[in-house]
């Protein structure tokens, strides 16, 4: 049975058509790239499928159960998301926010135990930060933020993890290493990836979902979808694919 | 500090403000006398278990509601700034009881039109702010705050055409006053009922505080608990203003104060509200009555002097 699987799925935002009858069929092991331009409703489709934002028709399936047939609990348990943008207004430490992650996995009246602290602190060493624990929020960079934030997703410890541009704001030593933690911890997970850079997807999606921004969607194994022609129409701009060590990148032309 | 050492401090210091309320005022009680029982019946034992224990039992209650109203408010809005009366609770009020005084209606009317007022701010607020699929915080702010504005225009006019010896008592209302204000076990009962609410919810106000799509998408049912902090923090406040009037910085201030000292855990901070706020009113209170006795000031002054330096004091000194 499919981890998450849509059928019919219309969702629209204002004038945006995002996506009309779209069928997808994703499974657990894989690792999904959400490409399109600005504005064609990456974010908003990321909502709907966590059950944030409704869809205007079709459905939504976890494990074959519709997703409007589970209680937001459930769902927290199953999907996680990393929003693109936090917008923190009261203090809290750096333990405090990734211990909200918990927080579906806990009873009505359980408070977090000896437990949950070790699950928030292995994952805060995973991002490396754990010396950085009992420091307020808003003290932190705009990277040790993010990395805060993806800290609470680990120990949320979902099975899908739906990711809003992950790399935000993280230097490319972080950006490598929270990707590679993505692709390693969650291996046996669903990884679904809002993105902008192609390479990244090339390298680290098994699968790609194409926004076009007029409700038609292409979507499919990377290395049969990720072309030249596909990425040229998707992006209005002239690409071309390099190859070098065995490997390759997609490089847009400037003129 | 840890958290057991500042709520040791905080029940220390609801003790010693019933102890200077039952002892001071224009007839100083010493507190050996208080101390020893006051068994036998005389004045000292009238002035504190008829007059000055009630009321610092009333000016606890208010204070306690006041305090964990902007505390429930500020998670509501997410809004730092955010009171008990920013949703324009209190002009709802005021007017019910301004127009109650300029009648010549009895404490008692006034306590009742104050207290349908708020209720109809409330209702309201709710209904114009609900009325929309996506209730957000800032809608319902800005639903409030215009509210408020209304309100206010109609309190104005209200005072420019009210004879002069009404107005006295009118500035009173609108400063806070105690001095008829009493409690019942009734009202005690509600703030307890809904400060164990609170801390059982703790966990849901600590995520929802970060941010609503945030609370979301980690399991927490936000849309039934914003309707329940909006009904619980407005009814609190709608009560406590009806009881004593719209008693400045206490709901603004006091959740701040314990931010600031215990962090942003609302387990701590729920109960902590209730008792910091309780004893600050009390103690406020009780410097009104006794500062310039016999002379009676508003309360509300006595709150902003106590506040405003504690409250800069702990700001500054986290800076360093």
């Amino acid at each position: 049975m499919s981890l998450l699987k849509t059928k019919n799925l219309c969702v629209r935002i204002g004038n945006i058509n995002i996506c009309d009858n779209l069928e997808l069929d994703m499974n657990a092991g894989e690792s999904w790239a959400l490409l399109g331009r600005n504005g064609t409703g990456k974010s908003t489709l990321i909502h709907t499928l966590a059950g944030l934002s409704p869809a205007e028709s079709g459905d939504i399936f976890i494990n074959g159960k519709n997703l409007d047939n589970y209680s937001r609990k459930e769902i927290a348990k199953k999907i996680g998301v990393l929003f693109q943008t936090y917008n923190e207004t009261f203090p809290s430490t750096v333990m405090e926010s990734t211990l909200a992650g918990r927080h579906p996995h806990l009873d009505w009246l359980q408070w977090e135990g000896k437990q949950d602290i070790k699950i928030a602190e292995q994952s805060l060493h995973q991002m490396d930060l754990l010396d950085l624990k009992d420091r307020d929020i808003h003290t932190l960079s705009g990277g040790e933020m993010r990395r805060t934030q993806i800290a609470c997703l680990l120990t949320q410890n979902p099975d899908i993890a739906l990711l809003d541009e992950p790399s935000n704001h993280l230097d490319m030593h972080h950006q490598i290493k929270v990707l590679k933690i993505f692709r390693d911890l969650l291996r046996d997970k669903l990884i679904i990836t809002s993105l902008h850079d192609i390479n990244i997807a090339t390298r680290f999606c098994t699968h790609a979902l194409l926004l076009a921004g007029d409700g038609k969607t292409i979507s499919g194994k990377a290395n049969e979808i990720l072309t030249e022609n596909n990425l040229q129409r998707l992006y209005g701009i002239d690409l071309r694919k390099i190859s070098a060590d065995g490997e390759s990148w997609f490089i847009p032309r400037y003129n | 500090m840890s958290k057991t050492s500042i709520y040791f401090l905080l029940v220390l210091t609801c003790l010693a403000s019933f102890l200077l309320a039952a002892g001071m005022g224009s007839v100083s009680i010493s507190f050996r006398e208080i101390l020893s029982g006051l068994s036998t019946p005389g004045l000292p034992h009238t002035l504190v278990y008829e007059l000055r224990l009630p009321r610092a039992m009333a000016a606890f209650v208010c204070g306690g509601m006041l305090a964990l109203a902007g505390l429930l408010m500020q998670v509501l809005l997410r809004n730092p700034l955010a009171d008990p009366y920013i949703l324009g609770v209190s002009g709802g009020a005021a007017t019910g009881a301004l127009l109650a005084i300029l009648f010549g209606l009895g404490s008692l009317m006034t306590q009742t039109a104050a207290f349908a007022g708020a209720l109809l701010s409330i209702v309201l607020v709710f209904v114009l702010a609900h009325g929309q699929t996506s209730w957000t915080s800032n809608r319902l702010l800005l639903t409030g705050v215009i509210l408020a504005a209304g309100w206010n225009a109609f309190i104005s006019f209200i005072l420019t055409i009210s004879p002069d010896q009404q107005i006295h008592g009118m500035l009173f209302w609108l400063m806070g006053d105690l001095s008829n204000t009493r409690v019942t076990a009734w009202h005690g009962f509600l703030l307890l009922a809904i400060t164990i609410g609170g801390f059982f919810s703790a966990r849901q106000l600590n995520i929802l505080a970060r941010g609503e799509l945030q609370a979301s998408a980690l399991g927490v049912n936000t849309r039934q608990l914003r309707i329940l902090l909006f009904f619980s923090a407005s009814l609190l406040t709608a009560i406590a203003i009806s009881l004593a009037g719209s008693i400045g910085f206490i709901g603004l201030m006091v959740p701040h104060m314990l931010r600031l000292m215990m962090g942003a855990d609302h387990r701590a901070l729920v109960p902590a509200s209730v008792l910091l706020g309780g004893s600050l009113l009390v103690l406020a209170d009780t410097f009104s009555r006794s500062v310039l006795a016999p002379i009676q000031i508003p309360v509300g002054i006595l709150t902003a002097a106590l506040g405003v330096p504690t409250f800069l004091y702990l700001l500054y000194r986290n800076r360093t």
